[in-house]
């Protein structure tokens, strides 16, 4: 949620822009699209890859819209949304599991489609190894990594997206922190680990 | 939400998730009519899931009514 729809009683709330979608504002929905797109692509790019986030996003946001009428909001709409996010990005992965990464891919920067200011570049470039890094990681890992450290969100909502018990959340971020460094340490690259 | 506060990250812990908050950071581009395209897509899906859900609850309601008149025959016989 923005800071602005908290605040200003002229914006509308999401569980507002819900009801109005289930009754056939389809303007609606489309507030809801613009307010959340960006959360969901990035999740989805991190557990699909970039390549796979438009498709799968775009699924997400589908298959909330027919499900819009189970929203009971008493959890954050965001967060609801979040789950059918990351099952349809699980989904994906479960159908593409015939292809499996080569390491050697894992420490190859794809070439940059365009000139940029080298600064922007190296830190697009060094962006890239680490989606490809968290790309090697299992979905399970790779899901927590990008919730909690790459997006920010609290426990509960991550045992809430990813149906797991809150111990088990915390539990498992630690692995995946753990394995997730262990994957930077037996890197050439210098990632400033100390 | 709120978290109970957690314990101080080791310093190679706090390193890792700087990076992934870089990553984090980074929204990938979506093509231009990203929304445009997904409302039209909403639209088409709702205007044939209305019919299909009727044309469901017909199929259903005829099984049902089936089921009976199949029943009713088996227990005419039985009687």
């Amino acid at each position: 949620m923005s800071p602005n729809q908290a605040t200003d009683p002229s914006v509308p709330q999401d569980a507002q822009l819900v009801r109005l979608t289930t009754e056939g504002d389809l303007r609606a929905f489309e507030q809801l699209v613009e307010r959340h797109r960006d959360v969901v692509v990035r999740v989805a790019a991190r557990i699909v890859g970039t390549q796979d986030a438009e498709d799968v996003s775009q699924d997400a946001f589908l298959r909330a819209f027919h499900r819009l009428g189970a929203f009971r909001g008493d959890a954050p709409f965001h967060a609801w949304l979040l789950r059918i996010a990351h099952n349809a990005a699980l989904d994906h992965l479960a159908r593409k599991r015939a292809e499996p990464v080569d390491p050697e891919d894992l420490d190859e920067p794809e070439a940059p489609s365009q000139r940029a200011p080298a600064e922007r570049l190296e830190v697009r470039e060094r962006i890239e190894r680490l989606e490809r890094k968290l790309r090697a990681l299992s979905p399970q890992h790779r899901v927590v990594l990008v919730l909690r450290d790459a997006e920010g969100l609290s426990y509960e909502e991550i045992a809430e997206i990813t149906s797991t018990p809150l111990g088990s959340v915390k539990g498992r971020l630690h692995r995946a922190r753990r394995e997730f460094i262990d994957m930077l340490r037996a890197n050439t690259y210098d990632w400033e680990l100390s | 939400m709120s978290d109970t506060p957690d314990p101080p990250p080791e310093p190679a812990e706090s390193r890792a998730i700087e990076l992934l908050r870089l990553v984090g950071s980074q929204t990938p581009a979506v093509g231009a009519g990203y929304t445009t395209r997904l409302i039209t897509r909403a639209r088409a899906q709702a205007a044939i899931a209305a019919p299909l859900r009727a044309i469901g609850g017909l199929v259903a309601a005829l099984a049902s009514a089936l089921g009976h008149a199949v029943r009713a025959t088996r227990e005419g016989r039985h009687s």
